[in-house]
């Protein structure tokens, strides 16, 4: 049951940042095949199955292309949408194109329990947040201006 | 006259080591001090130097009471050789001579000075070698040496001899005499090397059951040490 | 015949000469530093960037990232250099304290007992100069009842040990994102500190500096036993000074790049190899810049350039460190070690 959208060529960056190294999981993660199946262009192109630490500058250099980030890591954000100073500012990185966080509050989300089992709500959630569009399930979206 | 003490107690809090007693010393002379094990030769040196306060009396250096002298002043009149000094191994010869004058630049009367001291004690060859690769006998001239850079006039030796051989011993005695007869220095030298002491001492004294007895004869200090 | 005059002549000539080495070497690391990198900013944009995402990438990535390295590598190495006087042990460190363990277990606390705030450093930082502050505490809390110094290493270290099985517990219990977290934290990184932290620790080590220099004659009498007996009172001050200023330091650093290994405890043996001297006139500057000029070293080793990949910096300053202990070691073959 393999559903595959129509190739858009959004660009997307997935990363986490840990005490100066951004955890960025590889070309053929789970997360890179999701976009790719989504109709998205994954930025990292490395061919590994798992995720890498990569330094600041690295992680900079593929993020100023990127028009969504999907980002994990629990935390209490309420912001509705930002600017590019703001994410700027906050995770020292420096967004060109940056259209929006593909955002999954895992702490308030079944995303763990659930995204494995049903890999279609994730999927779902992503070709529709790479239109523009409000995912459902697991991931909401803050349009980065 | 230039050292003397009027009815002095040392020792420590709770415990006086000596009955009052009284002493006068002239400069230059070399004081030979005996006395068990405990009986109060070291402690008699810290409490000149002021690391263990006098308990009673007056103790005073031309004319003025140590009492009234700054702990700095007091370590330019006395300098202090312990039995064992803890020095850092890898110390150059020159750094602890220079380490002991606490200075970053030196005058040239102080250099020329040094110079005079690493001659007197035949160190020049030494110079530039680590502490740890000399000998017992290398290493006590050293020590000495670093003593004199401090041109305090009253000198205490605890038990300069040991570890010393015979021939180091002997130099050792030539040095002593000589600091005394030339630099004019006042020297106490504690220790059980009877021999040793009786080649460089004027004067002996000795603590013996809290009683201090002041010979002028050395030889009579040492009859009665043997006669008990 | 060799007069004294001329030997402090030339051990004065030869700190200089290799101090302006180490100038030299620390601007040649930092132009290589700042112009080498994935970005591929040439070396013209390090002065005029041409762009804004240069510019941003100068300013928030790699200037910072220098300026920690040269920071941090001083500061390990003076703390390393003052606590090897004190203990008059070529092989102590910054680490030897329980100083950093103190951290560590701070940092646990934060990331995998639940304390955590999110993206922001802040509360592991506090935790873990609150954590390490307190070991600092107690160690002297300790050390007062014992005469020597080596009681203090011991109780230092099983502190260290005692901390190190809360950690392990901690570990044991929490879940893999938050060990994630702790195990990078403790790989070490110059990537963490923004300009204001940066200041703080500057000033704090520039304070520590003055402090520590000016008391370098009663360090050097220290050395040569001036100190003992009839000065127990000042050697005491001395020291309890001196472990302090060196327990603030390394608190502070591996509160904000982590446990930061065998820089500290390396660079001044190499200092001292290298000047073959002891005098803290001399040492305590060379080690400081030695220090920055490794940490620098390290830094750019360690962030790979010509990759994406970066390595743990605590790894490259390890694989340099070691081999430096290791030479120590032999070298000294006497009964001084």
């Amino acid at each position: 049951m393999k559903a595959t959208a129509k190739k858009n060529g959004v660009k997307v960056i997935a990363g986490e940042y840990y005490d100066g190294f951004w955890s960025v999981p590889g070309s053929s993660s789970y997360v890179a095949i999701m976009v790719e199946d989504a109709g998205g262009e994954y930025l990292v192109k490395n061919s590994a199955p798992s995720t890498i630490q990569m330094n600041k500058e690295a992680f900079a250099e593929l993020f100023k292309n990127a028009q969504y980030w999907r980002k994990l890591t629990p935390m209490n954000w309420k912001a509705q949408s930002l600017r590019k100073e703001d994410v700027e500012a906050e995770f020292a990185v420096f967004p060109v194109h940056l259209k929006g966080i593909l955002y999954c509050d895992v702490n308030k989300t079944s995303y763990f329990e659930q995204a494995l089992l049903h890999p279609d709500l994730e999927l779902q959630d992503l070709i529709t947040e790479l239109s523009g569009g409000e995912g459902k399930n697991f991931y909401r979206l803050i349009p980065v201006d | 006259m230039s050292l003397s003490g009027e009815n002095i107690v040392f020792g420590y809090h709770k415990k006086p080591l000596v009955v009052p007693f009284s002493f006068s010393v002239e400069s230059g002379k070399i004081i030979a001090l005996i006395g068990l094990n405990g009986s109060g030769k070291t402690t008699f040196f810290k409490t000149l130097m002021g690391g263990v306060p006098l308990l009673s009396g007056t103790i005073k250096w031309e004319g003025r009471d140590l009492k009234d002298l700054s702990f700095a002043e007091r370590h330019k009149i006395f300098s202090w050789l312990p039995a064992r000094k803890v020095i850092e191994e890898r110390l150059k010869v020159f750094e602890i001579l220079t380490f002991s004058i606490s200075s970053d630049s030196f005058r040239e009367d102080v250099l020329s000075q040094m110079d005079e001291v690493i001659r007197l004690l035949n160190l020049e060859e030494f110079l530039e070698l680590p502490y740890h690769l000399l000998s017992e006998g290398q290493k006590k001239k050293v020590e000495i040496a670093a003593l004199l850079m401090k041109k305090s006039p009253v000198i205490l030796f605890d038990e300069p001899s040991v570890f010393l051989d015979v021939s180091n011993q002997l130099e050792l005695v030539k040095v002593i005499k000589n600091l005394s007869l030339e630099k004019g220095k006042t020297i106490f030298i504690s220790s059980h090397n009877l021999d040793f002491l009786r080649a460089c001492a004027d004067v002996c004294w000795e603590i013996s059951d809290t009683n201090i007895f002041i010979d002028k004869d050395i030889q009579s200090a040492f009859a009665r040490y043997f006669d008990k | 015949m060799t007069s004294i005059k001329d030997i402090l002549l030339k051990e004065k000539r030869k700190f200089r000469l290799w101090m302006l080495i180490l100038l030299l070497v620390i601007t040649v690391f930092s132009i290589l530093e700042l112009s080498l990198g994935s970005a591929g900013i040439s070396f013209v944009e390090v002065f005029s960037p041409q762009n804004e995402y240069a510019e941003f990438v100068l300013r928030e990535i790699r200037i910072p990232r220098l300026l920690t390295a040269i920071l941090i590598g001083a500061a390990l190495s003076f703390s390393g250099l003052v606590l090897q006087t004190v203990f008059r042990n070529p092989l102590v460190g910054p680490s030897v304290l329980g100083i950093s363990s103190g951290a560590s277990l701070g940092v646990a606390l934060v990331t995998m007992a639940g304390f955590s705030l999110g993206h922001s450093d802040i509360p592991k930082v506090f935790a873990a100069i609150l954590f390490s502050m307190s070991v600092l505490l107690l160690l002297f809390s300790v050390a007062g009842r014992f005469r020597d110094n080596a009681s203090v290493l011991i109780v230092g270290m099983l502190i260290s040990y005692l901390a190190g099985a809360v950690v392990d517990i901690l570990i044991f219990v929490s879940d893999n994102d938050a060990l994630k977290e702790y195990t990078l934290w403790g790989m070490g990184s110059f990537s963490r500190m923004n300009y204001g932290e940066i200041l703080v620790v500057a000033t704090l080590l520039l304070v520590a500096y003055i402090i520590v220099y000016k008391n370098r004659h009663l360090m050097n009498l220290y050395l040569i036993g001036e100190l003992d007996e009839v000065n127990e009172k000042r050697k005491k001050r001395l020291i309890f000074l001196l472990i302090i200023v060196a327990g603030i330091i390394t608190a502070f650093v591996t509160a904000f790049c982590g446990p930061i290994a065998f820089i500290g405890i390396a660079i001044p043996n190499l200092m001292r190899f290298v000047l073959k001297i002891s005098d803290h006139k001399y040492l305590l500057p060379g080690t400081v810049l030695l220090g920055a000029a490794v940490a620098v070293m390290c830094d750019l080793l360690s962030a790979m350039p010509w990759s994406d990949h970066s390595l743990p910096v605590n790894a490259v300053t390890s694989l340099f460190g070691i081999p430096i202990i290791v030479f120590m070691i032999f070298k000294s073959r006497h009964k001084s070690l």
